[in-house]
């Protein structure tokens, strides 16, 4: 599994640092955080880097009011009628993004997408016009759907299952799946709304196409399992968190929020600086710092003998080390079999489950980012993939 | 229909001889008879000659030759007392239906349960070849030959994916036999069907033949309604057979019989696929 960025406010400089570390990589331009006019411009930075830009249109609401959203060309006016309900004004949509597409030299299109809050006739009528038009105003480039869910729609059986039959026949080669988080959760505590996720993208998965999951965090890294391509990830939250109402009006951005956070990949938890002071006093901190086979250089500064908040680890510091180390997670994730994977998988909550107890009895917590209340649910997940889809993927691995 | 005996069937087919009456059901007259051309013959007589589906019946017997389907080797429609009737001359099988062989001895062995999944997966793999789904496969209409050879009967309600539907689309159910049809085929959703509603059926025969229960009938549920709720909601236990080692058949059948079409093998060349790399695990003591 590979980790997209998902570009969001200030991921410029972040994006440029990590496709230089990594010698390239794949980013998905977010108009809520970019202007039409410098588009262009920075897709162009990123691919002297060796990056790939991808766009998404965002038109999960297209009476969506954010400023910035509002200003590009394709975006319909407010008092416009028949937006995405007509095959006429969807064309029209399709073709300026298409040229947006074209611009920034994206070699996949991300077709626009309404958020289902329901899967009714008129969301796939809708869908599937879309698809339909797509077919032949974009050409050389692979097309992806956007399944942009509720997360009631998710945790509906039924409902999944209708998504997943009926877009058997769409003519797409993959999915960008956005998944709303329940309540706004970053780490998410319902495990049925991950056990759908898993099953969900399994379902696509098996239908021989691409599948991305947008606006994740190391939650979802047991997307493994259900064979996801990759899962996108930025810095602030809230592109680490699907909520819709993020589009829909101006919201401050996230330079308010002051505190710094350590990522500790094999507790699967983070840390406010202070708490890692606490580490560093009662001596748990050595046994927080990332494996050295994870390569990442972002938050070593932590880890020199001095008090963690006398470091000159800021911000910038904290996403770049989140996402590297990430990066790597996801693709170490990644295994030649269904079980083996599954294995891996349990391996990682167990690991962090050991790392866990050990921060907790020397009083490092992780506040409302420490795992531990969460390793169950992803066990939870994990296990209800194996029995529902376990037979199928173990024969369709490859 | 009173008046069609074993005379009447010779008058009307001549070269058949030891006419006998078989069974007599719902629109249909069954006789077994000699044909002096075919061999042993069953003589199927229909009273509705115009109904949609005996006409698409004829037409996938004819169209198409399956490995094991019965043959069909004449039909006609004959006038009778102002009225229509439709006569079929077919492969006689001389067998008893699974149900029949079930109400005898409740469960069948191991080994005659796996050649009878074997052979319902072949026969859906070929029809899907030609789009077509059977959407009837319950132990009432496999015959099993008496050398052990094993046949699928009845294309009654068989569809042609690629024709137009004779079930009216706002139709609430599609026809369906209760406990044997996936959720997606007695719901009449037209657009999921496919031969994954065939490999669910497989699944329930499987099951029902190797475990000697039915999974979503018992005592309690009679009436259709119930059945159908319980094909939906209910998630069988998985069974435990003596001899499968990794537990792969049981995962094998379990996942046919998934209320959701696309936990099932995406089609039926996947599952026979599937089928033959499982049997190796299995270690079957009996004779």
């Amino acid at each position: 599994m590979e980790l997209f960025l998902q570009y969001g406010y200030g991921m410029k400089e972040i994006t440029k640092s990590l496709f230089e570390k990594w010698n390239g990589g794949t980013v998905i331009l977010s108009p809520r955080d970019i202007e039409q006019k410098s588009i262009v411009k920075t897709s162009k930075e990123f691919r002297k880097l060796n990056g790939s830009v991808l766009f998404d249109p965002q038109l999960y609401n297209p009476r969506a009011n954010h400023s910035r959203l509002t200003s590009y060309d394709y975006w319909p006016d407010n008092y416009s009628t028949n937006v995405l309900t007509d095959s006429r004004s969807i064309k029209k949509i399709l073709f300026q993004i298409n040229q947006i597409n074209n611009d920034i030299n994206s070699k996949t299109f991300i077709l626009p997408g309404l958020h289902c809050d329901k899967a009714t006739n008129d969301w796939f009528t809708i869908q599937e016009m879309i698809i339909g038009s797509a077919s032949e105003i974009v050409t050389g480039k692979k097309k992806y759907a956007t399944l942009c869910l509720s997360a009631e729609t998710l945790r509906n059986e039924e409902q999944i299952e209708s998504i997943l039959i009926r877009s058997e026949s769409w003519a797409v080669d993959g999915y960008y799946v956005l998944p709303q988080h329940p309540n706004g959760q970053y780490l998410v505590d319902d495990p049925v709304w991950l056990s759908s996720l898993l099953d969900f993208c399994a379902g696509l998965k098996l239908q021989g196409k691409d599948v991305i999951v947008g606006y994740s965090n190391h939650q979802l890294l047991c997307l493994s399992a259900s064979k996801v391509d990759a899962i996108a990830s930025g810095s602030w939250l809230n592109v680490r968190t699907f909520t819709s109402s993020r589009f829909d009006n101006p919201e401050p951005d996230e330079q308010s929020r002051k505190s710094t956070w350590y990522y500790c990949p094999q507790a699967l938890s983070e840390y406010k600086v202070n708490f890692l002071n606490i580490a560093h006093r009662t001596n748990t901190l050595k046994y927080m710092q990332h494996d050295e086979s994870l390569n990442s250089d972002f938050a070593s500064i932590l880890f020199t003998g001095a008090q963690p908040s006398d470091t000159e680890y800021k911000e910038g510091a904290s996403f770049r080390h989140y996402l590297d180390c990430l990066n790597q997670q996801c693709k170490l994730s990644h295994r030649n079999s269904f079980k083996e994977t599954i294995s891996s998988q349990e391996l990682l909550l167990e690991t962090a489950e050991k790392f866990l107890k050990l921060f907790h009895n020397n009083g490092v917590f992780g506040q409302k980012r420490d795992f531990y209340e969460y390793l169950d649910v992803n066990r939870a997940a994990i296990t209800y993939l194996e029995q529902k889809r376990g037979f199928v993927l173990e024969r369709e691995w490859e | 229909m009173q008046i069609i005996n074993a005379e009447f069937v010779k008058s009307i087919i001549p070269k058949s001889n030891n006419i006998l009456k078989l069974a007599r059901g719902g629109q249909k007259l069954v006789f077994k008879a000699s044909h002096e051309v075919y061999g042993d013959v069953a003589i199927k007589f229909v009273s509705d000659a115009d109904d949609e589906r005996i006409k698409r019946e004829i037409e996938i017997l004819t169209d198409y030759s399956f490995l094991n389907v019965p043959k069909l080797y004449e039909w006609k429609i004959i006038e009778i007392s102002d009225e229509k009737y439709l006569y079929m001359i077919e492969e006689f099988i001389n067998g008893r239906t699974l149900r029949q062989i079930l109400n005898f001895q409740k469960i069948l062995p191991l080994k005659l349960s796996l050649k009878l999944m074997k052979s319902l997966l072949l026969s859906v793999a070929e029809l899907e070849k030609h789009r077509l789904v059977h959407r009837d496969i319950k132990p009432e209409n496999i015959m099993i030959r008496n050398d052990g050879e094993i046949f699928l009967l009845d294309f009654g309600i068989a569809r042609n994916l690629d024709k137009s539907s004779i079930t009216f689309t706002n139709s609430p159910f599609g026809p369906h036999t209760p406990g044997y049809s996936a959720p997606e085929q007695f719901r009449n959703m037209k657009k999921d069907i496919d031969s994954r509603c065939d490999l669910f059926s497989i699944g329930v025969v499987a099951y029902e033949a190797i475990n000697g229960k039915h999974p979503f009938i018992d005592i309690s549920s009679g009436h259709p309604l119930d059945i159908l709720n319980k094909t939906e909601t209910v998630i069988p236990n998985t069974l435990m057979i003596q001899g499968d080692t990794q537990k792969q058949l049981a995962g094998f059948i379990s996942i046919l019989m998934d209320k959701f079409p696309t936990r099932r093998p995406k089609n039926a060349e996947t599952a026979l696929k599937w089928f033959m790399a499982l049997l190796p695990t299995l270690k079957i003591e009996e004779a």
